[in-house]
């Protein structure tokens, strides 16, 4: 049996979306599979567990476009123990705008540029005229079929880079195979897609579990999962009006 | 004279369109917007002119505050059909236009969506803006509270503003310009300072950011604060409500002269406190006592479908509203079923593919800042999910600690999950159905069917 622990960040400013999901799924599958996980909650107030090596991996939901700077700023002030923690193989797993806070700088809609951790050569910028919201289907790995969904007022400027998590296939109602989405880097795993990815994903969360896990991972189905997944990719991948919007 | 024209033409359009049974509520609105772009800026308005928004509650409200208004004497033009865009505004101000464009009426109460508020105030001119909450809502639409309040921030200068002085995302709308009438409700007796919620949308201070320690906390973020870092707090309510007693169903209103007025709130439910709060604190400032809207709503006879109960002899049948994408409108009347006791059986026909017949496919991320834990106890005997995103629903009841073998799937919005309620189990407890707010006529046959279901079990 093994045990570990979780650390969702800045829950007070990461709690949209229904990103919790993500946790709760975690404690479910670890329970299923005969280990636990424990969540601990860190303020942005107080010191991380990953600066003192506590925790397996962390977790950071999505945010506001105004709260996305508090995140920043917070992990700025443990930038060398997170490169550290990430280095040594640390999981990460952020979601929503969240992803951005690993990039270089957002520019804000007022022009100005705000410095973010600045671990991968990519730039936000953010608007707050028509918000981006729609279904996406990627592949993980060009192997696991992912959905997810996007609601976000900024955009990564960058077309093409290298680490990136998903390759995404469908859209907008488009099909774009090849437009790159999220960071990839050692374990951490970062994306735009918001909210419950882990639950909606039970291959790709596999793939994050086995490394959390090693040799006391299963391969568990909580009920209803794999048809939750199929039936959303089917639905998107089918659908006249993949955007969501009605 | 475009605006006796336009009218000329639309008005047999909507007479036609409702004699051959259409509700044309949108169609006539859309119209006019193609051949008279600015027709809202040129309608004579009646004195009194409402705008009703929030987030949840306020196509009620807007019902509820034509009412006490009608029970005055006075004319009121309410679009209470929900079409609370411009195309609906329109559509609904034509049906009750002279050809000049005179309103036929004394009051217009006006529900309007948070997105579109600030555009149609600047065209039809608001005596009053009451806004009932912000919080977050459908994604796709409204993304989170703080993307709402920004579609707020720029409301008109001479309008009094009615708000909710326990909303610390909403209270601030306006600016020192505004006339502001705040209301409150004091603690409920059954609340503390912690939240029984999943999800509240103010856990800093809006103004400092710094951690927040909450007096007490009615539902989700809606509750009583004072920052001790910055100094931000809540506002005293001009007009306060105390003395809350669900078994009768009654709160005692307090003006600050010192008046107490016992008023009626029929869900039983605490936000209904709140919306009622709100509709006499606007109507004491429109000049009508306390008494009279005491006494007005005390002849309300609906709740507007929100919470409906039936009986087949032994068994009660109780529908709730649960607004799709909304984790609050559904966790308010989850939290209502948890406080029903016995034996249940619960049906959800809550999805996010149902609005107008679209091929609508949003994200089930709500499901996870949604109370699904209130629906789960051992007196549930089954769980029948209904519609498209059934197993999304059945895997977010499994996390929320449900049985997998109490649940029921059944994919088509049909009357099949009448035929999977079993009867002779729940008698003498209560079905319960969730369904969604545009599915009122599928709302109204599986009633029927369950009602014809379970007194054929008990017959038998």
């Amino acid at each position: 049996m093994k045990q570990i622990k979780i650390e969702y960040l800045c829950p007070e400013l990461c709690h949209f979306y229904g990103d919790a999901g993500n946790l709760l799924y975690i404690e479910e599958k670890a329970r299923l599979m005969g280990n636990s996980a424990e969540v601990i909650k860190t303020s942005q107030f107080d010191v991380p567990l990953f600066a003192k090596g506590e925790c397996d991996m962390v977790y950071i939901g999505a945010t506001t476009e105004e709260y996305v700077f508090d995140v920043a700023k917070y992990l700025i002030k443990y930038k060398a123990e997170l490169t550290e923690y990430i280095e040594n193989g640390g999981y990460v797993l952020a979601t929503g705008n969240t992803l951005e806070c690993f990039y270089e700088s957002i520019e804000k809609e007022d022009g100005s540029i705000f410095e973010c951790l600045g671990m991968f050569p990519l730039h936000a910028v953010q608007f707050y005229g028509k918000r981006h919201s729609y279904n996406v289907i990627a592949r993980y790995d060009d192997r696991i079929t992912v959905a997810g969904y996007k609601n976000l007022c900024s955009y990564t400027k960058e077309d093409k880079y290298d680490n990136y998590l998903f390759s995404v296939i469908r859209q907008a109602g488009k099909n774009v195979s090849g437009v790159y989405e999220g960071i990839h880097y050692k374990n951490l795993f970062a994306t735009y897609l918001l909210g419950p990815v882990l639950l909606q994903n039970p291959d790709f969360s596999d793939e994050i579990l086995k490394g959390l896990f090693k040799e006391d991972f299963v391969k568990v189905r909580i009920p209803f999962e794999t048809e939750a997944h199929e039936k959303r990719v089917d639905d998107v991948m089918n659908s006249k009006n993949p955007d969501g919007n009605g | 004279m475009k605006m006796f024209f336009t009218l000329l033409l639309i008005k047999p359009i909507i007479f036609i369109m409702k004699l051959l049974g259409f509700s044309a509520t949108n169609l006539p609105g859309n119209i006019c917007l193609k051949i008279f772009p600015d027709i809202l800026s040129h309608f004579k308005m009646p004195g009194i002119v409402v705008f009703v928004t929030g987030t949840n509650g306020k196509t009620l409200s807007a019902i509820n505050i034509s009412h006490v208004l009608r029970e005055q004497g006075m004319r009121v033009v309410n679009n209470n059909e929900g079409s609370n865009m411009d195309s609906g505004l329109i559509s609904k101000l034509i049906k009750h236009s002279s050809l000049t464009g005179k309103i036929k009426a004394e009051a217009a109460v006006l529900e309007v969506d948070e997105d579109a508020v600030v555009k149609l105030a600047k065209k039809l001119r608001p005596g009053y803006l009451v806004v009932t909450n912000i919080y977050r809502d459908s994604i796709s639409r409204n993304a989170h509270p703080e993307f709402v309040l920004r579609k707020l921030r720029d409301v008109p200068e001479g309008i009094t503003l009615v708000l909710n002085g326990d909303d610390a995302l909403s209270f601030n709308l306006g600016n020192e310009d505004h006339k502001k009438i705040y209301y409150s409700v004091e603690k409920a007796p059954d609340r503390d300072n912690k939240c029984e919620n999943l999800i509240c949308d103010v856990r800093i201070c809006p103004s400092c950011h710094m951690p927040i320690e909450y007096e007490y906390i009615q539902f989700h973020h809606i509750g009583r604060f004072k920052c001790s870092h910055c100094g931000f707090e809540m506002p005293e309510g001009n007009v306060k409500s105390s003395d809350i007693d669900y078994d009768n169903k009654t709160f005692v209103l307090n003006e600050s002269n010192g008046t107490k007025t016992v008023f009626p709130f029929m869900t039983g439910n605490l936000y209904e406190v709140y919306n009622n709060t709100a509709i006499a604190a606007l109507c004491i400032d429109l000049g009508i006592s306390a008494k009279k809207v005491s006494d007005a709503m005390n002849t309300l006879t609906s709740t507007g479908g929100r919470y409906e109960e039936v009986r087949a002899n032994d068994t009660a049948i109780i529908s709730m509203v649960g607004k799709s994408q909304n984790p609050i409108s559904c966790s308010q009347s989850f939290a209502k079923a948890k406080h029903i006791e016995g034996k249940k059986v619960i049906i959800i026909a809550i999805n996010d593919r149902v609005y107008g017949g679209y091929d609508h496919n949003e994200d089930t991320s709500w499901f996870y800042d949604t109370d699904f834990e209130f629906l789960v106890s051992d007196d549930v005997l089954q769980y029948i999910i209904v519609g498209p995103r059934m197993y999304d629903t059945a895997l977010r009841l499994i996390l929320a600690g449900a049985d997998k073998d109490k649940i029921l799937l059944t994919e088509k919005y049909d009357m099949s999950a009448a035929k999977m309620v079993d009867y002779d189990a729940v008698k003498g407890g209560s079905i319960l159905y969730f369904f969604e707010v545009y599915f009122r006529e599928w709302s109204v046959k599986m009633k029927e069917a369950l009602l014809k279901e379970a007194k054929s079990h008990e017959a038998n």
